[in-house]
């Protein structure tokens, strides 16, 4: 038995589903596969299938994984790839695989690009630079215990902007580690109402994920 | 363009899943090579559409057809449609997220009365003139299949053509018959004309209704060649039928989500209340080995790792023994469960049930109908109260320990009696639970107690529906009488079965309520949290349509009743003799065990045994 783990993007229709959608989806793309893949023992077993890290719906990404045992130790990597590729949706392409070298707790940092369509891009980026440079940006932050008190302008670093015939790209990494997770989803309304802008506007797409020193862990494309 | 808008307004609903198409097993085709395009609709939510299981054998099978493409479309939940409507999205099939305006046919299933509000609403976002009087041109044909076509009167003003009976042959035909005449240039009356002579196909706009003077048919005559009754259409040769092997696999979680293995079309039973019962007849069944074959290959290209036996009565299926020893060794080596109907495996073999891992220890449901056995052999539910509680003790020594029971109120020829009776058979399951020590969670019964509407092609189709406040004082009275503390009650909001009962068997002057209530806002009649009764007497008010008249009246048995003009095998003379049998509390014993003489065996062309 050998654990490998799988990159895959999310486009399409799958930056429409949620989480938890996501793992029954590739529950079935590992079944039909039919890769040889271990089983949790017990009354219901199930695929044992374990994440670097959830991404809010709505949002697109070429750099999430999953966790798979194998239960075959001479199973190349590459071809179990190809295989779920092929059983999966064009909308989730499963590109790479390889051995876990990362923990998920090693994860501080997720890279996101929101591309903001826009009639004006010069007046935009103004206003995305004004709101940039304020030093504190308050906000709630929604929990299961009740909503918590952050400040945006702390969990946000790295922000590059730049204007693109698709609109105003803003490129920034916005804290993703076990504690102080800020949304991307909450980071666009936020910016959003402070720029004036609708936040459906903005398309977001995780790039990266980056540990604690800023080197990014994921593959690059 | 809109295609943007989409993608803008996919941002702000809730579950856009339901909207983005581009699941697995969906199809997409090259328009440019597709000479006629299908829109099936289905006029409820996504996650009720996509648990359809007609749907999905419809989808496949037209998609199999070379030049046609045959799409998805769901009523938007109304968060989704208030964007729609700001942004001006008209409404759109999933996979090629085109209007549905530019389709050949729009399609509709019709499932249950209640989403009728939902149809006149799917083609009023589709930019489609609500009456089929007022559409020019060929394109689009509004056709509807499905139960409630059975009595399609209160939807002809409406509907192109209506659907009677089994799709699979039928819609193939209509599809080649349409692909024709767009070649030939044929207009859409001569169109109509072509397709009433095809078997199967209702065609309301040929037909003249006139009204006597007590508001009952007089007469009620076709036009232009059309047959004065059209015949139900059935698959004859059910074990060869067209089964898909793909399924679309949905991304969200639907109400049904697993491999659906349709074992068998009709039912054996006879029960008076029941429509499904007699609408599907005859009973045809699969063998053993197609279904194990199509089991596999279904899990095969999904993924699924459930499969259900699905029918209107799967313990009654003969092959049942054998299909489960054929498909359990490999579902248990590729860790799938499978999911058997709980109702009577009291015969069916202890060492089958004991390997079958997904009846699990949580809940068991039960429908014995009535609560006095005066009264189930009125409805002709052919169960006794020892088989019920036998299944219960079964079910509680297996480690279940809640129990679902469902009933009926309302039903014809009831006493407060069998209301009381209820309550005693309840407490009768529960003092079964409690006859042995046992360990585990408490006990929970829960009865649902809905309110019973007759249906059209039932022998109660004679029969008055109990009114509002009949039903609110039997509530009651099931609340005073209720004896044990784990008995927990639920039924029905008695606005809602009063309209079902309306539509279901009404006429075509209900079309101006309908849509006069539509314009009122109605949507989502089914759902209690969207169903308005006080927009629904005010459309019937103002249409001088008397509700009590279409729920609550007995018909005599000589009336010309709505679906008269619908032939669905079974003879109005055998309804009219179980009806008489009912009277008497006389019960019919089931199909295998001897013919009533219901007629439905000369679709089938000889003995259905």
């Amino acid at each position: 038995m050998k654990t490998v783990r799988f990159f895959f993007r999310k486009e399409g229709s799958t930056v429409y589903i949620s989480h938890l959608d996501t793992t029954r989806f590739l529950s079935r793309v590992i079944k039909r596969s039919g890769i040889p893949v271990w089983y949790t023992e017990g009354f219901n077993p199930h695929i044992y299938l374990t994440f670097a890290q959830p991404l809010p719906l709505g949002c697109g990404s070429v750099c999430e994984s999953f966790d798979l045992r194998i239960t075959d130790d001479n199973a190349d990597p590459a071809d179990l790839a190809r295989r779920l590729n092929e059983a999966s949706s064009p909308d989730l392409p499963i590109f790479a695989a390889g051995e876990a070298t990362f923990a998920p707790a090693d994860i501080f940092y997720s890279a996101y690009r929101f591309t903001f369509t826009t009639s004006d891009p010069e007046g935009l980026t103004e206003q995305i630079q004004a709101f940039l440079a304020r030093k504190s940006v308050p906000a709630e932050k929604k929990t299961k215990r009740g909503t918590k008190a952050i400040d945006i302008a702390i969990l946000s670093s790295d922000p590059k902007i730049s204007v693109e015939p698709d609109g105003v790209i803003l490129e920034i990494l916005l804290s993703s580690g076990v504690e102080d997770t800020l949304s991307p989803i909450l980071y666009r309304s936020i910016l959003g109402e402070a720029c004036g802008i609708q936040p459906e506007c903005g398309r977001i797409l995780r790039t990266a994920m980056l540990n604690q020193s800023k080197t990014i862990l994921t593959p690059v494309l | 363009m809109l295609k943007e808008k989409i993608e803008r307004v996919l941002q702000r609903v809730q579950k856009p899943a339901r909207y983005t198409g581009g699941e697995f097993g969906s199809i997409v085709k090259d328009k440019a090579e597709v000479d006629v395009r299908f829109a099936f609709c289905f006029p409820d939510t996504y996650e009720i559409g996509m648990s359809h299981l007609g749907m999905k054998i419809l989808y496949h099978l037209t998609n199999e057809m070379e030049g046609v493409w045959c799409e998805r479309v769901f009523a938007p939940a109304p968060d989704m449609q208030a964007e729609m409507e700001r942004e001006e999205i008209p409404l759109f099939a999933l996979e090629s997220r085109d209007p549905i305006g530019e389709f050949d046919f729009i399609g509709f299933t019709l499932q249950y009365e209640l989403c009728y509000t939902n149809l006149l609403n799917m083609l009023r976002l589709g930019g489609i003139p609500l009456k089929a009087a007022d559409r020019k041109g060929l394109a689009p044909i509004v056709v509807a299949g499905g139960p409630c076509t059975c009595n399609p009167e209160p939807l002809a003003d409406f509907i192109d053509i209506f659907i009677i009976g089994e799709g699979e042959e039928v819609n193939p035909e209509l599809i080649r018959l349409y692909a024709d005449a767009k070649k030939k240039g044929l207009s859409r009356a001569e169109f109509l004309r072509a397709a009433a002579r095809i078997e199967g196909l209702y065609v309301p706009s040929l037909y003249d209704v006139t009204y006597g003077e007590d508001g009952t048919i007089s007469s009620f005559l076709p036009r232009d060649g059309a047959p004065a009754r059209i015949k139900k259409r059935i698959i004859k040769d059910f074990d060869k039928v067209y089964y898909p092997e793909q399924f679309i696999v949905p991304y969200i979680e639907t109400v049904h989500d697993r491999a659906m293995l349709e074992v068998m079309r009709g039912c054996i039973r006879g029960c008076r209340f029941c429509q499904a019962g007699f609408l599907y007849r005859p009973l045809r069944e699969k063998t053993a080995g197609t279904l194990a074959a199509s089991a596999h290959a279904i899990c095969e290209a999904t993924g699924y790792d459930e499969i259900s036996l699905t029918s209107l009565s799967t313990g009654d299926y003969s092959g049942l023994d054998p299909l489960v020893r054929q498909i359990l060794p490999w579902t248990k080596e590729e860790k799938i469960n499978l999911s058997l109907p709980s109702l009577r495996i009291d015969n069916f073999p202890q060492e089958l049930l004991d390997q079958i891992t997904s009846v699990r220890k949580s809940g068991l449901t039960f429908a014995p109908e009535a609560g006095t056995q005066r009264m189930r052999d009125v409805i002709n539910k052919n169960i006794t109260e020892e088989e019920i509680l036998s299944t219960c003790r079964m079910a509680f020594d297996g480690g279940y320990s809640s129990v679902k029971l469902y009933f009926m109120m309302g039903l014809p020829f009831e006493m407060d009696e069998d209301i009381i009776g209820i309550n005693t058979l309840a407490k009768k399951v529960v003092e079964e639970f409690f006859r042995e020590k046992r360990k585990g969670k408490g006990l929970s019964v829960s009865c649902s107690v809905s309110s019973f509407v007759p249906k059209p092609f039932t022998p109660f189709q004679f029969d008055p529906s109990a009114t509002r406040e009949e039903l609110a004082r039997k509530q009651q009275l099931l609340l005073d009488t209720v004896a044990s503390r784990k008995v927990h009650l639920s039924w029905h909001d008695p606005n809602t079965s009063m309209l079902e009962a309306v539509f279901a068997r009404g006429d075509r002057r209900l079309g101006a309520v309908l849509e006069a209530a539509f314009r009122k806002g109605c949507r989502f009649d089914a759902w209690d949290e969207h169903f308005r009764i006080d927009l629904w007497e005010d459309a019937f008010a103002e249409c001088g349509v008397s509700t009590a008249f279409y729920a609550h009246r007995a018909r005599s048995y000589d009336e010309i009743l709505p679906w008269d003009h619908i032939d669905i095998g079974v003879s109005k003379e055998f309804f009219i003799r179980e009806h008489q049998r009912a009277a008497e509390g006389k019960t019919t014993p089931n199909c295998r065990q001897s013919c009533a003489g219901c007629g439905a065996n000369k679709l089938k062309g000889g003995p259905c045994f």
